[in-house]
């Protein structure tokens, strides 16, 4: 009786200290997803950053195309005021399609497309794009570490006890939306 | 009792841990790429002898000076990929740059898709961002290339990219040497442990001394440059520009 009874104590306590290590690392690999993440904000918040400017580039030669501006103007908004991963992923994927349109209207202005500042803007656009998407490739692997690890027994018993999501959400590219800032030269 | 601890238990351990090796294995998918073979790498054969050394000077100029690593690497082909996710991939694995300092450039050309980019390492976008690295392209890369003089579009490329940064307006100048006095106790340290193993134990040293013989020879071996170490660490995001001719 007092051997099992030990028995039973040393199978409790062995996978506990499993629970404890399996705990441990999804610390970490949630603690690298939001580091991911916070990679990808950065990012994105530089494009916002360009953008007042280019708009104003833009408006120079072209004052009368006012849709462009505004949705441009629009979706900006609506990428600060978004609060969790998802919204802000679809408030960016809405402006990058409206930045998109802006860059097709300032196609038919050769005065605007010779532009030396305009030109500038254009290449620091194409870079960020380039960033946002170097970013979310990181974190998508992240999150599919993450989330790899989480649905793997025992882990995904793991994770049911602690505050942790058991899937993390990819942050998926629109192909379209992804091609039209594409500067030609 | 005797079962439990002597065959359960391994077991049980094993599944336990099993999955992890396959969660913890390095993030990245990358290509058969090869490896660095000095500050210039020349995989599409374009470049002559003179070429390559005045663009390896070039290079190893620049680190000696501003511990900038630069990395100039032209492709047969860039395996489908767009200009940006090769030269990041390239980035990642070869891991140009000092790692504190994230101060890597890598000036890839991809001659058969007329395609060429400067990828720019963290550490570096301050002075170096990605209009400038667009415009360094296209005023000094493109014109060369379209009449077909690819290396003089390289060269004068790298010439100007060395003249920005050992520019003395530049921010970014060789970091003084904080870390030398340490290093060069260190280094008195691990050879005093060699001559008291020498004194101490002589057939052991000389076991030593053999074994890591035969391991010497892979490191550093490319001395044409003008001392090519290998790059330290750094990392890039997508900073830089590209261009097509």
């Amino acid at each position: 009786m007092k051997k099992t009874l030990w028995i039973v104590l040393a199978v409790v306590v062995i996978v506990a200290l499993m629970g404890v290590g399996k705990y441990n690392q999804i610390v970490k690999l949630n603690q690298g997803v939001q580091e991911g993440w916070s990679q990808v904000e950065n990012v994105l918040q530089r494009r916002n950053d360009l953008i007042p400017n280019l708009v104003e580039t833009v408006k120079g030669y072209a004052a009368h195309e006012q849709k462009v501006f505004i949705d441009v103007t629009e979706a900006r908004a609506k990428v600060g005021q978004a609060q969790t991963i998802p919204d802000k992923i679809a408030a960016n994927d809405q402006l990058t399609a409206a930045l998109g349109r802006l860059l097709v209207v300032a196609e038919n202005y050769p005065q605007l497309k010779a532009n030396e500042n305009f030109l500038a803007l254009q290449d620091e656009l194409a870079g960020t794009e380039n960033r946002i998407s170097v970013e979310r490739r990181r974190f998508n692997e992240q999150v599919n570490a993450y989330n790899t690890f989480a649905q793997q027994f025992p882990n995904n018993i793991v994770v049911r006890f602690t505050v942790f999501p058991k899937q993390q959400v990819y942050f998926k590219a629109e192909e379209a939306a992804k091609e039209v800032p594409k500067v030609k030269f | 009792m005797r079962f439990f601890k002597f065959h359960i238990f391994p077991l049980f351990i094993l599944f336990f841990l099993g999955p992890w090796s396959l969660v913890l294995s390095p993030r990245s998918v990358v290509w058969a790429l090869p490896s660095p073979q000095g500050y210039v790498n020349d995989f599409a054969s374009i470049l002559n002898q003179d070429t390559k050394r005045t663009l390896e000077n070039l290079a190893s100029r620049l680190e000696k000076e501003t511990s900038i690593e630069l990395a100039i690497i032209t492709v047969p082909s860039l395996e489908g990929e767009t200009v940006e996710d090769y030269a990041v991939k390239l980035f990642e694995t070869w891991k140009i740059g000092k790692k504190e300092r994230d101060n890597g450039l890598l000036f890839l050309v991809a001659p058969n898709e007329r395609k060429a980019r400067i990828e720019v390492g963290y550490g570096l976008e301050g002075i170096l961002n990605d209009a400038k690295a667009t415009r360094f392209l296209r005023d000094y890369f493109v014109p060369q290339a379209k009449a077909n003089n690819i290396p003089a579009g390289i060269i004068d490329t790298v010439t100007a990219l060395n003249d920005l940064f050992t520019n003395p307006a530049s921010a970014e100048r060789a970091p003084p040497k904080k870390s030398s006095k340490l290093q060069s106790i260190f280094t008195l340290l691990i050879i005093l442990i060699f001559i008291i193993l020498f004194i101490r134990h002589p057939k052991l040293f000389l076991a030593m001394l053999l074994t890591s013989g035969s391991r010497g020879s892979s490191f550093g071996g490319f001395g044409g440059g003008g001392g090519f170490g290998g790059f330290g660490g750094g990392s890039s995001g997508g900073g830089g520009g590209s261009v097509g001719w």
